[in-house]
């Protein structure tokens, strides 16, 4: 039995290291997913570094089909610079002017084909005027061609502000594997404003006033 | 000369003719007396084959009805069977092809009132009335009313998915029968409300435009099912249009369910299925002959060319400021 323990260890632990971000476990629950309350950048060994983002803000992503709202996943948002985060109509613009590193954790809670998370981004990207091409183009075509988002696992997104004024983004898919590129100075607030700019459909307003609270 | 003396004249020219001529003029008299009998005899048959061809079309007609309540029967019946009730989200995908079967099947005044009791049943049947002795505060009153609430949402679906259904031939007719002085005049406007929803929420967003447009094929589902919404959208009645649904226990259930036709949602579609067609289709051969797949493609691009007038034609078919508030 401590032999099947240590090697269960052993497994979580490498691909914990192998992972964009290492989670701390936190006190709360949202639809079973736990609410971690912080998060270690890992550097490209997969080691934890010590840049530390602290949650932000939590919610339940729904989508409402014939009357009812299908829970789809549950989203936690990370940022350094949890004291400079507005929680009102400025958080969007708050949160890319003042954070270095800026993580979206997205925890399924039903089977979501890559194609269709694709289209959704897009759906919510043109709901905040922005023409689908270059670097967002790439970013869509990654998520695409990623694995498809199954139930119970967790999808990454984290960005970082660059030495050169730019963003580099890495996605990592629910099986671990890893794709990132360098994108313009606006490729963060053009991604994050998929849950915090104009929602596209009443789902993703719920999720956003989520975000706006504070979990810890 | 008078007509008797030409008569006259006429018969002495036979009689005095012949006797053999008159012979076979006697014979052919008796066969043509014959032909007649046989003529009549013929029109005696095909009088009966007339009334037998009239019965027997009598009884196709009851047959072919016979058949059509059938159909509705066994569709009515598969909807109610909990079975197919038991999954509703993300889509009520057990009762839909019963759905579509009934839709089919039904007259418009039946169609009518189908969805009128069962829009009065969603509103009117609390659950008190349905179980008087059980109280809805202990654990197996919550469960029973859970229960309830749970069928009175799949009843909302399966009517929702009947009006989405209902061939455009029998909504043209209830439109013209019903909008201006019809007895159902409210069902006809909830009708057309739940079929908004039904193509708009479910076959459109949640499937078709739920993945890319990479198809002609795809393209003209999204055309189909968004001209339907389109031409209720268009209705000079359109600010009537509503469903209104009070009969949950849960006031914020209804009112999240309760809709007033929003018009700039037709238009809304059209621009994002444009958008999206523009993105997504690609022209497509697995044809290994060169000319072949040229032609192919060349013919792919045609009809895609013609979709995309399709949607341009809709889209400026509305007013720029639709929806611009």
């Amino acid at each position: 039995m401590k032999k099947i323990l240590f090697t269960a260890c052993l497994a979580a632990s490498v691909f914990a290291q192998a992972s964009l971000l290492s989670f701390d476990q936190g006190t709360l629950n949202l639809e079973g997913v736990n609410l971690n309350k912080s998060a270690k950048v890992n550097d490209d060994r997969g080691v934890a570094t010590p840049m530390n983002l602290e949650l932000l803000g939590a919610g339940l992503r729904s989508k409402t089909v014939l009357f009812i709202a299908a829970k789809v996943y549950v989203a936690q948002l990370f940022s350094d610079n949890k004291a400079a985060f507005k929680r009102d109509g400025s958080a969007l613009t708050s949160l890319t002017a003042n954070s270095k590193f800026v993580a979206l954790k997205i925890s399924m809670l039903r089977n979501v084909s890559a194609s269709t998370l694709s289209v959704s981004f897009r759906d919510a990207l043109q709901a905040n005027n922005y023409v689908i091409e270059g670097e967002l183009t790439q970013l869509l075509t990654i998520v695409e061609q990623s694995a498809d988002a199954v139930q119970g696992k967790s999808l990454t997104m984290l960005m970082s502000k660059n030495s050169a004024g730019g963003t580099n983004i890495y996605f990592e898919d629910v099986t671990g594997t890893q794709k990132s590129f360098v994108g313009s100075p606006e490729l963060m607030t053009k991604v994050m404003s998929i849950w915090l700019g104009n929602p596209a459909d009443s789902g993703l307003q719920t999720l956003k006033d989520s975000l706006l609270k504070p979990v810890y | 000369m008078k007509l008797t003396q030409y008569l006259f004249l006429a018969a002495f020219a036979v009689t005095f003719s012949g006797c053999s001529k008159l012979d076979s003029l006697l014979d052919t008299g008796d066969r043509l007396k014959g032909m007649g009998d046989t003529t009549n005899k013929m029109k005696d048959n095909m009088e009966k084959m007339g009334n037998t061809t009239e019965q027997m079309k009598n009884g196709m007609d009851a047959t072919n009805e016979s058949i059509r309540i059938q159909k509705v029967a066994i569709a009515l019946s598969e909807m109610q069977k909990k079975e197919n009730r038991q999954y509703l989200s993300p889509i009520p995908g057990d009762m839909m092809p019963a759905g579509k079967v009934m839709a089919e099947s039904l007259t418009v005044d039946e169609a009518l009132l189908f969805l009128k009791d069962y829009i009065k049943k969603i509103n009117e049947e609390n659950f008190s009335n349905r179980y008087p002795t059980d109280d809805q505060s202990t654990p197996d009153g919550q469960k029973l009313l859970a229960g309830f609430e749970h069928e009175k949402l799949a009843d909302l679906m399966m009517i929702t998915i009947v009006a989405g259904f209902l061939p455009d031939k029998t909504l043209n007719e209830m439109i013209s029968q019903e909008s201006e002085q019809g007895a159902y005049r409210d069902i006809l406007y909830q009708t057309l409300m739940l079929r908004v929803i039904f193509n708009n929420d479910l076959m459109l967003n949640a499937s078709v435009l739920n993945e890319k447009l990479l198809t002609v094929g795809k393209i003209n589902k999204a055309i189909e099912y968004n001209q339907k919404v389109d031409l209720i959208a268009k209705l000079p009645f359109h600010d009537q249009i509503a469903l209104s649904i009070t009969g949950f226990s849960n006031p914020d259930m209804n009112a999240a369910i309760s809709k007033r036709l929003d018009i700039s949602v037709a238009l809304k579609n059209w621009n994002k299925i444009y958008s999206a067609a523009s993105e997504d289709f690609k022209a497509t051969s697995f044809a290994n002959d060169d000319a072949v797949k040229q032609a192919v493609l060349a013919k792919q691009q045609a009809e895609f060319s013609k979709s995309m007038n399709t949607i341009q034609n809709f889209i400026q078919s509305w007013p720029t400021t639709t929806g611009a508030n």
